[in-house]
């Protein structure tokens, strides 16, 4: 399991929501689960912005209706995943409905020398890479990578089977990992 | 597999953030958690209230009772103001005397700005009532695109509030290979009229809509359109199979769950008031006396925003004067019938449907909504309530008879038959992989089935033959 064994022989993961009142089991899921929603909303935005917003939004959401959480369904750390995928929904729907329409146009400015740093940026070259894949496969990238969950809570988050989530995962990382030492060569001429 | 490479792109959060929030968090008092009594406590405590009450009652009687139904049902009377739950007694004490019958009461809030209604405006009402002429300003409205850029040649999408996720999903795909697609979201319900403007270079070439066009609104058009539909948005209110199926009606649905209902009769029905009811047995006689409550997703989330729409429309419209304001004020029929109450009757779940099931297991009488698939994945312990006698199924969403489901259609102006890029974004909305499906974003959408999709490109097919 990944959270630490506060308790011998049991995982964080399973504490009821009653055990989750006491400090020292708060504590130390939050060291854990914090920076692995963080990154997640990293990976799965692809850039930092709001990132910190939003990782407050799902532990406020998650803290404030923690009463309602049922350890016999779900470990804590899928049931906080789920919120923060809820979150993101919600971010992207509110955001998409803002754009201005010239948003759109710019793909065309690629080439000047801002985006040429950018692209040097990781993130944002992951970001790039990932951009013309299906909703659902950067939610994979993001729930393996960004939140280091195992395929079995990935599964479990998706609806997908858990040999679904392990062959797909292993499709994109062969092609991203092809694209992006590709990429790095093409910016380093 | 060699994955470092996405590894290494994990960074810590700022220790001065993390603290902060840690901080907030635990400023935060944690909300009571409900107690549960198991069944053999919850027996011996009922028994013993039961009791109670009964000899109380008996011997506070000063004079005969009328008759033994009298007899009896007083003690039941003063059972039901004893087994009120703690936050009921708080809104015993926000309403004063304790109600026999619910006693349960709803705290009614101030009413939110609706500005970010679901469909703001929709263009016209799925009945056949004339449309409005298109109106002067519909021409420099900000649903308008941008002028197209010289250089290369750009389709342009409007799509209603509740259509655009979908819209915006499909042009992801079509765009990342090909690059030529605007999505616009119609904030103002003038997609139609944006559609069927010819005066206008920028005007959009394709319109996706919650619903569909009536024979009056597309002689309003002087263009000629062709629809497609693309796939279909529904929900599936369910409970715990213990006690079986709800058999609603979608009229029931909207007095149990809008934020404002029509006063009862005999009293003005067109007048509205806060929805003061608290049992389903008083929306609807033949109904259980059960508590109104209902689990869904977040109050002010898209997919709350959805399931408004879905759930209250259908009953909205069975009172004729609510239904003729999607045309004459289509911004108080928003308000009307996709607003869902926020006093504690529906309550919002941050995790989802899934996280849903075990509470429902466990208080029988609670409702949750859901979409197909989950419910599909909770099927065992669940049972999906009937709407006006129809069950949710991918059959009767289909047929549409399904009151809480719609379909998505596309209108296109026919001028781009024979237009390259047109034939790939038509391409890319039949892609039998339901891309939007597995985004999350795309809750409640449900693709095409196989029989639907042939039905779409036999139409396509129809007018390729035509155009050579």
């Amino acid at each position: 399991m990944f959270v630490q064994q506060a308790v011998p022989g049991r995982s964080m993961d399973q504490l009821s929501a009653e055990e989750l009142d006491t400090r020292g089991a708060w504590d130390v899921l939050y060291a854990d689960l914090a920076p692995r929603v963080y990154n997640y909303f990293r990976y799965r935005l692809g850039s930092e912005a709001d990132v910190e917003d939003l990782t407050s939004r799902t532990f406020e959401k998650a803290w404030r209706s923690r009463a309602s959480y049922r350890r016999d369904l779900a470990g804590f750390s899928t049931w906080l995943f789920k919120i923060a995928q809820n979150v993101g929904v919600d971010y992207r729907a509110a955001r998409r409905s803002h754009l201005p329409l010239e948003a759109a146009l710019d793909v065309a400015t690629e080439g000047t020398p801002e985006r040429h740093a950018e692209l040097r940026s990781d993130l944002a070259r992951l970001a790039a890479l990932t951009a013309g894949l299906p909703a659902r496969e950067r939610e994979l990238i993001a729930l393996k990578y960004g939140a280091s969950l195992n395929n079995r809570l990935i599964a479990e988050l998706t609806g997908l089977s858990e040999s679904n989530v392990g062959t797909v995962l292993h499709r994109l990382v062969k092609t991203l990992r092809t694209q992006w030492y590709g990429d790095v060569s093409t910016l380093d001429e | 597999m060699n994955d470092d490479f996405l590894h290494r792109l994990r960074r810590e959060p700022p220790p001065g953030f993390l603290a902060e929030l840690k901080a907030k968090l635990d400023r935060q008092s944690a909300p009571a958690r409900p107690r549960r009594l198991s069944f053999s406590r919850g027996l011996v405590v009922g028994l013993l209230l039961a009791t109670t009450a009964f000899a109380v009652t008996s011997l506070s009687i000063n004079s005969a009772p009328k008759s033994l139904h009298a007899f009896l049902a007083a003690p039941v009377e003063l059972v039901a103001r004893m087994s009120s739950s703690p936050s009921q007694s708080e809104d015993r004490q926000l309403h004063g005397p304790v109600p026999l019958g619910p006693a349960w009461l709803p705290t009614h809030v101030a009413p939110q700005p609706q500005g970010d209604a679901l469909e703001a405006n929709p263009p016209a009402s799925a009945t056949a009532v004339p449309a409005p002429p298109i109106p002067e300003e519909a021409k420099s409205s900000s649903t308008q695109p941008a002028a197209t850029p010289t250089g290369y040649e750009i389709l342009d999408v409007i799509a209603t509030a509740s259509a655009f996720p979908h819209a915006q999903t499909v042009a992801d795909h079509f765009g990342k290979n090909f690059g030529q697609l605007r999505v616009s979201s119609d904030m103002n319900g003038t997609a139609l009229n944006s559609l069927c403007n010819p005066d206008s270079k920028g005007n959009p070439s394709v319109a996706e809509l919650y619903h569909r066009l009536t024979p009056a609104e597309l002689r309003t058009c002087p263009l000629k359109l062709t629809e497609f539909a693309v796939g279909h948005q529904a929900i599936v209110l369910a409970r715990g199979r213990l006690y079986g199926p709800l058999r609603l009606s979608a009229r029931a649905l909207f007095l149990a769950l809008a934020r404002q209902v029509p006063m009862p009769m005999p009293t003005d029905p067109t007048q509205l008031i806060d929805n003061p009811n608290t049992t389903w047995n008083q929306v609807d006689s033949t109904l259980p006396y059960d508590r109104i409550h209902v689990f869904g997703p977040e109050l002010g989330w898209v997919q709350e925003k959805l399931a408004a729409a879905l759930l209250l429309e259908a009953g909205c419209d069975t009172y004729p004067w609510i239904a003729e304001l999607r045309t004459s004020d289509p911004a108080r029929y928003d308000r009307i019938c996709k607003t869902v109450r926020s006093d504690g009757a529906y309550e919002g779940n941050a995790a989802g449907g899934w996280a849903l099931s075990d509470n429902l297991v466990h208080d029988p009488t609670t409702l949750g909504i859901y979409t197909l698939s989950e419910f599909a994945r909770s099927e065992d312990q669940l049972v999906a309530n009937l709407i006006d006698g129809v069950e949710p199924t991918p059959e009767t969403i289909v047929a549409g008879t399904y009151p809480a489901a719609r379909t998505l259609y596309l209108y296109v102006n026919r001028r781009y038959w024979g237009n390259s890029l047109f034939d790939r974004l038509l391409a890319a909305y039949l892609l039998p992989l339901n891309l939007y499906g597995s985004d999350p974003a795309g809750w409640g959408f449900i693709a095409l089935d196989a029989a639907e999709r042939a039905e779409v490109q036999a139409t396509l097919k129809r007018y390729s033959d035509f155009r050579y």
